[in-house]
């Protein structure tokens, strides 16, 4: 289904060890152009409850800037491709 | 009323940081990190930029700037959880209650040997006491920057500098530094601790520990942390593990604040401001007879103020004067070990000046205290 005036696009999930962290890859990616925000996961891991970042777009260019400042992630497998950014 | 306790805590606030406390009342009401809802979320980005701002401030990372009640509970944080595994601990003959309590009840249970290294005037000379109380067991230094009580200056970059050569963990104690003096940890400092209600201007019940990641710091608190919920363990990661349970996040937007209007009024002019209130205070009294200052020509003061007046005690005197109107802190500052080291049996008069006072103030301080120094009494 359509609706109108929402773009439906791939987006990447980054599991974040911490809200700290989730907010720093947030503002890291932001500052270099790539759309994103912070959502509580949907799903709990086995750790519990946590938070990701969504990432407009693929993760390779997001995995790029957060290692290089070496935050830490986990690449969501499988991550639903109609969220709204 | 006019204030010159300002080392005790920071009074009057910024309008900025009175400002910010009234809107993270109004506005910040969430749980930050603990919820995905709007105004926790809200709350969560107004915690982070405070951090992240107070870590740009000491040159530290936004993970590993931790919000603690007071700088009290950042050095217990630090000490105890970088003694945690025993070993050999040197502290300053300068050093208040807040980092000589724990590191003496530490040794009292005889879970590190505690060494005290004495303070002199002379910067080379204090060096060496800790240079000399160096073993091969010594985990870390505790030391800090600027003396609570007679406000002197140590060698912190160099007894950092003596750290990283013998790979000891530096914990420096800011309280009466940060905000004055440009403190990064890229200074020697592997852990620096201090309060967010004195020269950052936060409100009380704030406080830092900053920290580089060299040495690992065991929790002394367990507790909630919005992550890792399903474990029973404290998770390893900061700041995550030293941040138990809901921060004072109202004070933690303060901090920021505080931080902020340091940065925009300029460190050197603050500080220039208050150290010109220190010397005028000075210079109107030096030529008075019976009012001893304990300060030496041969050592470096932040600006504070220790001082006697002969024929009344320190706490006489501070009843005398706030009795008048002036709010100066009287006896021991909690920090006999620097009144032992200074040889002040009856403690002293302490007058710490802020951002916010006159030159006038002074010079009525001044008037008063000549006023004392003729009363029949004194």
């Amino acid at each position: 289904m359509q609706t109108q005036g929402v773009i439906l696009l791939k987006i990447c999930i980054l599991d974040m060890p911490s809200y700290t962290y989730a907010v720093k890859a947030q503002r890291l990616l932001r500052a270099r152009g790539f759309p994103c925000r912070i959502r509580r996961r949907e799903k709990t891991s086995s750790e519990g409850c946590g938070f990701s970042v969504h990432v407009s777009g693929s993760c390779r260019g997001a995995e790029a800037v957060l290692s290089g400042y070496a935050v830490p992630y986990t690449v969501r497998d499988g991550g639903a491709d109609d969220d709204k950014l | 009323m006019i204030n010159f306790d300002n080392a005790a805590t920071t009074f009057p606030k910024p309008i900025a940081v009175r400002r910010a406390a009234a809107e993270a009342i109004k506005s910040f009401g969430g749980n930050a990190g603990r919820g995905g809802h709007e105004l926790a979320m809200r709350t969560s980005e107004a915690l982070y930029s405070a951090r992240e701002t107070a870590a740009d401030f000491f040159g530290a990372a936004p993970e590993n700037t931790v919000f603690t009640l007071n700088c009290t509970h950042a050095l217990n944080m630090a000490i105890q959880g970088v003694m945690s595994q025993g070993g050999h601990l040197i502290i300053s003959s300068m050093e208040h209650n807040s980092a000589a309590r724990p590191a003496a009840a530490l040794a009292m249970k005889k879970q590190v040997s505690l060494s005290v290294a004495e303070v002199f005037p002379d910067s080379g000379r204090t060096l060496d006491s800790f240079r000399r109380l160096i073993r091969s067991d010594t985990k870390a230094v505790v030391c800090t920057i600027a003396s609570n009580v007679t406000g002197q200056l140590l060698p912190y970059r160099e007894i950092g500098q003596l750290c990283r050569e013998k790979g000891i963990c530096f914990i420096a104690d800011g309280a009466q530094a940060c905000g004055i003096y440009d403190i990064k940890l890229s200074q020697g400092i592997n852990i620096l601790c201090t309060a967010g209600h004195k020269g950052l201007y936060g409100i009380t019940g704030t406080g830092l520990l900053l920290t580089d990641g060299a040495f690992p710091i065991t929790p002394i608190i367990q507790g909630g942390t919005g992550s890792s919920s399903l474990s029973l363990f404290q998770p390893e990661m900061l700041p995550d593990s030293l941040e138990s349970g809901t921060p004072n996040i109202i004070g933690a937007v303060t901090v920021g604040a505080g931080i902020g209007f340091i940065s925009s009024y300029g460190m050197a002019r603050l500080r220039s401001h208050e150290e010109r209130l220190c010397r005028l205070f000075i210079e109107e009294l030096e030529s008075t007879e019976g009012i001893t200052f304990y300060r030496d020509p041969a050592a470096e003061y932040a600006p504070i103020v220790s001082f006697n007046i002969e024929g009344c005690t320190s706490e006489q005197a501070a009843e005398l004067l706030a009795e008048r109107g002036f709010c100066l802190r009287a006896g021991y500052h909690c920090a006999a070990l620097a009144h032992a080291t200074i040889g002040t049996k009856g403690g002293t008069v302490r007058f710490a000046p802020s951002v916010f006072n006159t030159e006038e103030e002074v010079r009525k301080l001044v008037y008063n205290v000549k006023i004392l120094k003729n009363l029949p009494n004194s």
